[in-house]
């Protein structure tokens, strides 16, 4: 039978070749795309968690760290060790204001009134009368 | 490196897509495809490349389906006639069989040695082209491969015994005319 299938047997032309490649370079891209596809779709659970897991760990340990940025309240101000005079503390805020132009402007600073009346301004303290 | 590989290495590949695996399943076979093809239209080349480009086109669109099971060829060599009978079949030919044709195939019938010893490939094609589209759709298909005389017959729409009758009288047909030759 070798023999029978050796006379059946005839060569094909460069020409024959050249034009079967262009015929089926299409299908053969569409083979590969439908690999891909498949390869896709058959891609274990497991090995997607391999993935997902250093991705899902980082993303926990950075919510973390925001969080706590975000709840985490400013250490309180150390007390100031030198307890300012009322004298000191008036002269502060004119020279505060003094930076301001506005304020040079003597009718605002005269709207302004006088800093004892200012709202939210610690009570001054009253010099006890000396000692007799 | 490819070249090393066998057939089913070869038709995963081109399940995923590979020219140079194709390239090389070609090279290897394309000379069986065409020459069946030949075979089956009478030498007529134009019609046999279009059928063997269509059988090339089926081995890419049937890759993702082929298991590999070592029998390559003999798969490749079924959808070529498949598709060369197709071929026949839309120009009408009828394998229609009387009963006078019912012959037996005389036993030590040894014409496969006869031919392959004393005669030139070229004549032996040129002599099975000659024969009558029946007998030579039959010798074809039965010397094409592994395919059972009730194979031939669904194929080619006629009974087992009429098959038989055309093989017989296809060989007696060649023996006549390479001896003439």
């Amino acid at each position: 039978m070798d023999k029978w299938k050796k006379t059946l047997s005839d060569e094909v032309s460069p020409e024959f070749e050249s034009r079967v490649l262009g015929n089926v370079r299409p299908l053969l891209k569409e083979n590969a795309e439908l690999f891909a596809k498949d390869s896709g779709r058959k891609v274990p659970w497991l090995r997607w968690q391999l993935f997902a897991l250093p991705g899902t760990a980082v993303a926990v340990l950075v919510a973390l760290a925001v969080l706590r940025l975000s709840t985490t309240t400013e250490p309180p101000a150390p007390e100031l060790a030198v307890q300012l005079s009322p004298e000191f503390e008036l002269a502060m805020d004119f020279a505060m204001f003094k930076d301001l132009p506005e304020i040079e402007n003597l009718d605002l600073l005269q709207k302004l009134g006088d800093p004892e009346t200012w709202p939210n301004q610690a009570p001054r303290k009253t010099k006890k009368a000396p000692k007799s | 490196m490819m070249g090393s590989l066998s057939d089913d290495e070869l038709m995963t590949l081109v399940k995923q897509g590979s020219e140079p695996a194709f390239t090389i399943l070609f090279k290897r076979h394309s000379s069986a495809v065409f020459g069946l093809c030949m075979r089956f239209f009478s030498g007529n080349r134009s019609r046999s490349e279009d059928v063997s480009q269509e059988v090339w086109a089926k081995v890419v669109r049937y890759a993702r389906t082929y298991e590999p099971n070592s029998k390559f060829k003999a798969w490749l060599l079924q959808v070529t006639r498949n598709s060369a009978l197709r071929e026949i079949e839309k120009n009408q030919v009828v394998y229609q069989m009387t009963h006078e044709d019912d012959v037996d195939i005389a036993d030590g019938f040894d014409l496969e040695e006869s031919i392959a010893e004393n005669h030139r490939e070229a004549e032996v094609k040129s002599a099975i082209d000659q024969l009558p589209e029946a007998q030579r759709a039959a010798l074809v298909l039965w010397m094409s491969g592994t395919v059972s005389y009730e194979e031939i017959a669904v194929e080619l729409k006629a009974s087992v015994s009429g098959v038989k009758s055309l093989l017989f009288r296809a060989k007696q047909a060649l023996v006549k005319r390479l001896r003439e030759e």
